[in-house]
């Protein structure tokens, strides 16, 4: 399904100033090959409705480089759970802002987190820490493939597990050998996994999945009834370890692990996006069966045992289970969700929010080429609303009745004007 | 239809093709599309047209980068009208590409030509060819603020895209818009930044944007080949 192009406004959404964000994007670009780069590169978002860069943020909102306030639906891509600058989470950094930071050896704090995650995580018997969900998951598949002895690693196809060569979404820098292990089934079709591993026989060191799939530039998909259950036992007959990345979810569907959500028990997990709360640190938790295979996988970064990021997971990790966080931006994004869509319904935009409400993905009824999300969402950012329309956004706990009740009245303007616009 | 040749001649293939799309935009009659339609031939030899100018494979690539070389004589000899004129095409296109390729008024000559590269490369190209194989969107409009889209990209059936110097759709999966016809002229030649050139708005992408990233890839893949890939 496409959408005609005069639905393309030509026109520039520039209300909004965006001067110092030009201004210091060009300057980024002699010296930053592509200005911005990542998932963050303005070509992935709405370049010229979106600003460049961001100059401060609190609770949930941020202020960028030109001075312009927005209500943020996108929370650092995940990182933020408890509220930008979030006090309690700050103070703890604080206090060990006057001891350091790194060292020849780690801080305590790293045997605390640990063993809160432990103890918080119901399958798992030990933790490794790194900065970034890349970090991990490539370690969890060698680990996987020390464990059994086995090469191949099964992914389902569109999923991100990372920017390592076996896994990034880009196009470049890649031999055929970096995804000749790789295989990859369409999710939730089970029939088609069960195939890969009975022609991969005895091969399969791994299975990584996302708790549900949440591709980008389309709609988020959950598990079908039974596919977790069903998976989980065939990893178990086949001796695949089953390795959980939550690193886009944790925190945000249960605060004991997104697998507690959907009711089945990995192998192996790994975290990172909320669980420092904007500070670099990543974890994988796994079951004792795993740890001497662990132990031969070699681990390590400069500022891996950062203890300020320690501090921040630390303090992080308690908010989340003893305010049953998940259970807060659940219904927090399932509240506002329903709202946006009953707004949007009136104007005849048949706008979904797909997936879980804690971190939903916009998809209206029809447009796969995006178009209309494109256009809706642009000016929604003329009225300061960071929705993205090809990224699923955030909920955090910091998302106040005030700030979401703020942030549907201006999708009524935002709407408006779009309306007034194609008369 | 798609014609089948060794892997090794795809530069000069793609030559060949960006030179009979300038052709068709520089001059929109029939006639100048068929008289530079070209047709792959067995002996690492091209030919446009029918009958007329035939190139060696080394000649077409020293041709794009030095401005000049010569069709095989006896192609000349054989139909000497319809050859000459083609040489007038050629020697008109390798103008625009090498000397006025900054002028405005030849944007979309440079324009066609560019596109008409990638397009060779999404479908004689292995790795190119399986980046958009299993694509489920199949059509760009390609154009500029001032004048809307006028040149469409599409796949017909078995893969095969096609460009179009015209808008062929109401509806397109993705389009591709330059904010005038110097920074299309800029894009044509690779010399845009696509990743900055996208973020301060002189190129708009809009609807779905991993095909036109898939596109950008493979466009500048087949630049870099044709640039500077061995004879």
């Amino acid at each position: 399904m496409v959408i005609s192009l005069d639905w393309l406004s030509v026109i520039y959404f520039t209300q909004m100033n965006r001067k110092n964000s030009d201004r210091w994007f060009e300057r980024a670009g002699k010296v930053i090959p592509g200005g911005i780069y990542g998932h963050v590169a303005p070509v992935a978002g709405l370049p010229r409705s979106f600003p460049h860069y961001c100059e401060r943020a609190s609770g949930a909102r941020f202020v960028d480089v030109d001075g312009n306030e927005w209500i943020d639906f996108m929370c650092g891509f995940g990182a933020i759970l408890h509220g930008y600058l979030n006090s309690e989470i700050e103070h703890a950094v604080d206090l060990q802002r006057s001891k350091g930071s790194v060292f020849n050896q780690p801080s305590l704090l790293m045997v605390e987190l640990a063993e809160r995650m432990v103890e918080g995580i119901d399958f798992a018997d030990w933790a490794v820490f790194a900065k970034n969900g890349s970090d991990l998951t490539t370690w969890a598949i060698r680990v996987a493939r020390e464990k059994t002895g086995r090469e191949f690693v099964i992914k389902a196809k569109g999923a991100y597990h990372g920017v390592d060569a076996w896994c990034d979404p880009g196009l470049g820098g890649r031999i055929h050998s970096d995804r000749e292990k790789i295989l990859e089934f369409k999710w939730n079709d089970f029939d088609q996994l069960s195939d890969l591993v009975k022609k991969r026989a005895n091969q399969v060191a791994a299975l990584i999945l996302t708790p549900y799939h949440h591709a980008a530039f389309a709609p988020s998909e959950m598990p079908l009834s039974g596919f977790w259950s069903e998976t989980e036992a065939l990893c178990k007959k086949e001796g695949i370890a089953l390795i959980l990345d939550d690193v886009r979810t944790g925190g945000r569907l249960h605060d004991g692990g997104s697998h507690r959500y959907f009711g089945f028990t990995p192998d192996m997990a790994v975290y990172s996006k909320a669980l420092g709360n904007g500070y670099a640190i990543s974890a994988c938790l796994a079951s004792s069966n795993f740890r001497e295979a662990a132990t031969e996988v070699f681990l390590t970064g400069s500022c891996w045992n950062d203890a300020f990021a320690m501090a921040a997971a630390n303090k992080s990790f308690e908010i989340s289970q003893t305010q049953n966080v998940a259970g807060q931006v659940l219904r927090i994004g399932s509240d506002f969700s329903s709202k946006l869509e009953n707004i949007t319904a009136t104007r005849e935009i048949p706008l979904k929010m797909t997936g879980p409400a804690s971190m939903p993905y916009p998809f209206i009824s029809g447009d796969e080429s995006l178009f209309k999300i494109q256009r809706f969402c642009q000016f929604c950012a003329t009225e300061g609303l960071y929705f993205h329309p090809h990224h699923n956004w955030f909920f955090g706990s910091m998302h106040t009745e005030k700030d979401l009740t703020d942030a549907l009245r201006r999708v009524e303007l935002a709407l408006g004007k779009m309306l007034d616009d194609e008369q | 239809m798609k014609v089948t040749f060794p892997s090794s001649r795809i530069v000069p293939w793609t030559l060949a093709r960006c030179v009979w799309a300038s052709v068709k935009e520089l001059d929109h009659s029939n006639h100048a599309g068929e008289l530079m339609h070209p047709h792959i031939c067995d002996d690492k030899r091209i030919k446009f047209g029918n009958s007329g100018l035939v190139f060696h494979d080394n000649s077409l690539i020293k041709a794009a980068r030095s401005g000049f070389a010569l069709p095989c004589l006896w192609s000349l000899l054989r139909s000497p009208s319809s050859s000459i004129r083609a040489l007038k095409y050629l020697i008109d296109v390798g103008n625009i590409h090498n000397k006025q390729w900054e002028n405005p008024s030849f944007s979309k000559v440079l324009l066609a030509a560019a596109l008409e590269a990638s397009i060779t490369y999404m479908n004689y190209h292995s790795e190119c060819e399986r980046l958009v194989r299993d694509h489920r969107f199949s059509s760009i409009g390609v154009g500029s603020i001032d004048q809307g889209v006028f040149m469409t990209i599409s796949r017909r059936d078995a893969n095969l895209w096609e460009l179009h110097n015209a808008k062929i759709n109401q509806t397109y999966d993705a389009s591709l818009i330059f904010a005038n016809d110097q920074v299309m002229c800029l894009s044509a030649v690779g010399k845009l930044d696509h990743m900055l050139a996208s973020a301060d708005g002189n190129i708009q992408l809009r609807g779905y944007i991993p095909l036109l990233e898939k596109f950008g890839y493979i466009s500048r893949l087949a630049k870099r080949d044709l640039l500077h890939s061995n004879e």
